[in-house]
């Protein structure tokens, strides 16, 4: 207690001795100065920006999501002195690693209803994703075809009916994989009741680390899927390379984590949703949600706003990190395949933004962005001609935009 | 070992929640809060000695997994978020 509480004093001191922002380079990036009062002399030698920046909130839960502290704590002792290679046989620093590594595998195989032996972790939900496709180019039987689903889509939310493609695809002798990283640990799930023969598992999705995840292969009957990745033969010679043990024991702790909170999280942000979607359309006329609202998973809010355009809206809500369509597309100014899919009209596909609500999201947060959301789409739209056109009553499906 | 007592009870309760106002990052503070409040309430019938032998076990091994996250987030801290400057912090 004594020796604790000396240690909090040293800590304290040396935090108090660089002032209470550290003079090295403060990580995050700096988007918006806060007016404060005066600060004191102590701050003035610390790095020349010495007022206080603001972060945006975090709606974007789709792309990532933050560590849970439940998953770092069990990952630390792995990273400061649990560090033996887990595939060591001779020596305890392997034994704990590959205790740690087993206990991860059954974690993540209690979570889905599976096997231990039928967990193979890789390095993330697309190399999971590349594994089970490339079965169909090693397929034993030239005629065997593999059926491929995402369980809940990471733009629009939407859930496919798994456990119903699962018995055809079943009835069929056909494979079926599906694509869980939005899926696992938010909606129950179990491989047996939906008659899954493989699964992509993705770490980050569910509060666990970046750079690990797993595929689900089916024991019984066997799916045989070829090595991606060659080499030790690790992983029962399904994926070579030595297993990274801090991250499994992090994608273990989430999904052990997820298992207990499933519930409690799925009411609180179905709540939470209702609350943006209810804010957001009260206030403003023209708004659709994208995407099967009776088989739609709630932390995944995607609505287009008539008359504005996505990525404009994007910028000027600064404060809240969003995203329109999905962060592995981003970066190309198409519009969304999924939504096109859907048969969203071209000018509403522009504009959609997804609402990303996880275990974290405060009411708060949802209320602030609700605001900015109305504000912005308001003022973005007084300045639209389009705009002032439907106001007018004319018709825009009527107009002849050319001159031929 | 005798059976927790409900003071015993409340005192662990006490505890989890001084120590979760202490997180530095706004998401994890308020979902500690949040989380233990709900999880005392939800659990505040149960009879079964053993059961609530094994639930105050469990709180007191996620206090000190409480603690330890806290002081680590203390140690790497950064900016507040936007929200923070409106609402009274530590609530």
């Amino acid at each position: 207690m004594l020796l604790r509480a000396a240690w909090r004093r040293a800590v304290s001191a040396v935090t108090a001795a660089a002032g209470s922002r550290p003079a090295t380079p403060s990580r995050g990036l700096r988007l918006r100065v806060v007016d404060h009062a005066p600060q004191s002399a102590v701050h003035s030698d610390a790095a020349p920006e010495a007022e206080p920046v603001l972060r945006p909130l975090y709606m974007d839960v789709q792309a990532t999501t933050p560590l849970d502290p439940r998953v770092l704590d069990a990952m630390l002792p792995y990273l400061i002195n649990f560090y033996g290679n887990a595939h060591s046989r001779t020596h305890a620093y392997g034994w704990e690693s590959e205790a740690a590594m087993e206990r991860a595998r059954q974690q993540v195989a209690s979570l889905i209803g599976a096997d231990p032996r039928e967990i193979i972790f890789t390095s993330g939900a697309t190399e999971s994703n590349n594994i089970a496709i490339k079965e169909l180019e090693a397929a034993i039987q030239p005629d065997t075809s593999l059926v491929s689903v995402m369980t809940v889509n990471n733009e629009i939310g939407v859930k496919q009916p798994i456990a119903e493609i699962g018995r055809i695809c079943s009835s069929r002798k056909v494979y079926f994989h599906t694509d869980a990283a939005q899926a696992v640990g938010k909606i129950p799930l179990d491989v047996n009741d939906m008659k899954i023969d493989l699964m992509s598992i993705s770490g980050h999705k569910i509060y666990g680390p970046k750079g690990v995840g797993a595929i689900y292969i089916r024991r019984r009957p066997r799916v045989r899927v070829e090595a991606l990745q060659s080499g030790g033969g690790q992983e029962r010679g399904m994926r070579s390379g030595t297993v990274p043990t801090p991250l499994v024991v992090g994608l273990g702790a989430a999904c052990e984590v997820a298992q207990q909170e499933m519930e409690y999280d799925h009411e609180r942000i179905s709540k939470l949703a209702e609350r943006l979607i209810e804010k957001i359309t009260k206030s403003l006329p023209d708004v659709v949600m994208n995407g099967d609202p009776k088989h739609h998973y709630p932390g995944c809010i995607n609505l287009s706003f008539a008359y504005v355009e996505g990525e404009s809206l994007l910028m000027a809500l600064k404060d809240v990190a969003l995203s329109s369509g999905s962060a592995c597309t981003s970066a190309s100014l198409e519009p969304s395949y999924v939504l096109r899919a859907i048969g969203t009209d071209e000018d509403l596909a522009h504009s959609s933004i997804r609402f990303g609500i996880g275990r974290f999201t405060t009411e708060e947060e949802v209320d602030y962005t609700a605001e900015k959301c109305i504000q912005h789409v308001k003022r973005l739209r007084e300045m639209s001609p389009l705009w002032e056109m439907v106001q007018d009553g004319i018709d825009l499906k009527s107009i002849k935009w050319t001159q031929h | 070992m005798a059976a927790t007592s409900r003071a015993q009870v409340l005192d662990l309760y006490r505890a989890m929640l001084r120590e979760s106002k202490h997180f530095n990052a706004y998401n994890y503070r308020m979902y500690a809060v949040r989380r233990i409040r709900d999880a005392f309430r939800e659990n505040k019938n149960v009879k079964d000695p053993v059961e609530i032998q094994n639930l105050v076990n469990k709180a007191k091994r996620d206090l000190e997994i409480i603690r330890r996250q806290v002081h680590i987030g203390q140690l790497y801290s950064t900016d507040k978020l936007v929200i923070e400057n409106q609402e009274k912090p530590r609530t």
